[in-house]
């Protein structure tokens, strides 16, 4: 199947080959000169500007993503600290109705930053689990994906 | 799906144009996005200029083509995915069924893809067995209808909330109501369960990056990323010019496409893939397969007049603002693509003769290329189809469509061309028009074969005397 499809392939690109030759006058480069046209000085640059960004060019950036968000109902909520932003996720949580049935859920990646939220402590008196994306063991890869999808089908 | 002919067009323009609602539809999705999009345009930091850069990017991946199919399906393969490269319609369709028949799947999701419905995809699964549930709002309205879709981005346009709420009733079972939110919530209910238990996700692609191996898609509604996540197999289908070199060229063709397509700065939904799950990752695909789709794309690269349609990246910027579309409405193309975009495209793709109502039908107004993200000169490529039905072209099988149109042209050029025949032309003219029936001054009926300008308009009469007669008479 794959010897088949790369004979496949070698054809299909020889016919767009030809038809690229009989319509002369485009642009065409070398393989080599098709990609990553950025020189290594500009992405050192680029990578330097973002790193010694001021707070007050974080800030700007933050306005600026808060009036992107609003036309996409995207809400952006800006806090303090973690305990602020834990605080904040559960009061959203606790205001929503679940959108079928009764049962409130949470599924939550796993992340260190999320992690830190502690947003199983904060939500458990309300009996509301949060499911978090994490294979408990990767001895059996398979049987562990399909316990996650479980969760959720 | 192509039922193009003169008589479908005809049939379907006329009660596109007595249908009001369908007129009240398309005229309010025209007034509201039309200038929302050219108002976007305008506030781009880089004004037009951007438009401009992006024809560039889009010619420039033409040009060089084949070397990015060949990066892109390296990358691909590299990250553990397929890629299937299909020279036309049944090439591509037999691919997906056989993966279909290998997963033994029976229920597939699919995210909106016109390149889908090009190759008739929809249909093919349901004939073997396998049920396909579009899940984008509006071709979820479509399908359950039963119809094709009249618009690239709006494909339920032609229907009011009224006949989707008798639909919904009918279908779904849920009881009458005619509430968006109501309706969008119980087709959301069932679409949920769909994504949920499909054994595979079909999607199209937006624009493929080269470099790093990636297909991007873009919604509002999360549909596509739902079809493409969710199930075990995710098959995506693009054509084979929906590409280019780098990220950064996705930058200005995604801003653009966004303003384009909804006047929005850039959609919800922005979407990398390039490939399955990894074995380390907790969920996705286990399967990824990228189908590269011709079905008449090459010869149309091969053609330095026509190569620039390719450039498109299927916004339907030109739907919203062309006269005629916004009169006909879609479905009176016959295609899958319609608009300024499908009179363009759909005869190259299949039969310029046949389909020479689309590009004849178009006005030549403008409207479309000035709205248009990437600045394809549409109104040029309708001519060029224009001059070949006139003239024939072996290369695309035409044969001039009327020997006695051309005949009559060629004389009368060479009437034209000189003075003293124009002159007695017109003279014999002035003189034989006052046998014709008038009204007011104008004439109500030529005599054939020039009785088909008068069906449905009065024409003004010659003048008693020509500009240059008049003008010589106040020199004296």
């Amino acid at each position: 199947m794959i010897e088949e499809n790369l004979n496949n392939q070698d054809r299909f690109l020889k016919t767009v080959k030809e038809a690229i030759k009989a319509s002369p006058g485009g642009y065409r480069k070398n393989r080599e000169e098709l990609f990553s046209r950025l020189s290594q000085s500009t992405i050192d640059s680029r990578l330097k500007k973002i790193q010694n960004r001021t707070r007050a060019d974080q800030l700007k950036l933050l306005d600026l993503l808060m009036e992107q968000a609003e036309p996409i109902n995207l809400r952006v909520m800006p806090v303090k600290n973690l305990q602020s932003a834990s605080e904040s996720i559960k009061e959203l949580i606790l205001d929503k109705n679940p959108e079928w049935g009764t049962v409130k859920k949470v599924a939550a990646w796993k992340h260190p930053l999320i992690d830190k939220l502690s947003l199983g402590d904060a939500l458990a008196k309300y009996d509301i689990p949060v499911y978090q994306s994490e294979l408990k063991s990767t001895d059996d890869l398979p049987a562990g994906k399909q316990m996650i999808r479980e969760q959720i089908f | 799906m192509t039922t193009i002919s003169t008589e479908h067009y005809k049939n379907k323009a006329k009660e596109a144009i007595k249908d009001d609602v369908l007129q009240s539809a398309l005229a309010g999705l025209q007034n509201r996005l039309g200038p929302a999009t050219a108002a976007m345009y305008k506030n781009l930091p880089e004004g037009d200029e951007l438009r401009y850069k992006a024809h560039e990017v889009r010619m420039f991946a033409l040009d060089n083509l084949d070397m990015l199919l060949e990066q892109l399906a390296q990358k691909i393969r590299q990250r553990g995915g397929n890629v299937f490269f299909a020279r036309d319609q049944k090439e591509a369709v037999n691919y997906c069924l056989e993966i279909t028949r290998r997963r033994k799947a029976k229920l597939a999701v699919k995210g909106k893809s016109m390149v889908s419905e090009e190759i008739g995809l929809n249909d093919a699964l349901i004939k073997d067995g396998v049920k396909a549930v579009e899940t984008d709002l509006g071709e979820y309205i479509v399908q359950l209808a039963g119809e094709h879709p009249s618009h690239i981005i709006a494909p339920a346009i032609h229907k009011t909330r009224n006949q989707i709420g008798s639909l919904f009733e009918e279908k779904l079972g849920i009881s009458y109501t005619n509430d968006p939110p109501t309706l969008t919530k119980a087709a959301r209910k069932h679409l949920r369960d769909a994504f949920l238990t499909a054994d595979i996700g079909f999607s199209g692609c937006n624009l493929a990056c080269a470099e790093t191996g990636h297909i991007t898609t873009l919604s509002n509604e999360g549909n596509i990323r739902l079809a493409t996540t969710l199930p075990k197999v995710h098959v995506a289908i693009m054509g084979m010019e929906r590409i280019v070199a780098s990220l950064e060229d996705h930058d200005a063709l995604f801003r653009l496409l966004s303003r384009g397509a909804a006047a929005q700065n850039l959609a919800g939904y922005v979407s990398y893939i390039g490939g399955p799950a990894l074995d380390s990752e907790i969920d996705g695909p286990e399967e990824f397969h990228l189908v590269i789709l011709d079905n008449g794309r090459s010869k149309i690269l091969a053609d330095e007049e026509f190569k620039e349609i390719l450039c498109c990246i299927r916004c339907a910027a030109c739907l919203n603002v062309c006269p005629v579309y916004g009169k006909i409405g879609g479905h009176s193309y016959g295609c899958t693509y319609t608009g300024p975009i499908g009179a363009v495209l759909t005869p190259l793709m299949t039969d310029i003769g046949q389909s020479k109502d689309l590009f004849q039908g178009e006005s030549l107004c403008g409207a479309c290329q000035d709205n248009c993200p990437v600045n394809i000169n549409l109104p040029r490529m309708l001519l060029a189809l224009r001059a070949k039905t006139a003239e024939g072209d072996p290369r695309w099988n035409i044969k001039p469509s009327s020997p006695v149109e051309k005949f009559i042209f060629s004389i009368w050029s060479k009437l034209i061309s000189n003075r003293k025949a124009y002159d007695f032309f017109f003279r014999l003219a002035r003189f034989g028009q006052k046998i014709l029936p008038t009204k007011n001054g104008e004439i109500r009926k030529l005599p054939p074969p020039f009785s088909g300008w008068t069906l449905d308009r009065d024409m003004q009469q010659i003048a008693s005397k020509s500009f240059i007669q008049k003008w010589k008479e106040t020199q004296k």
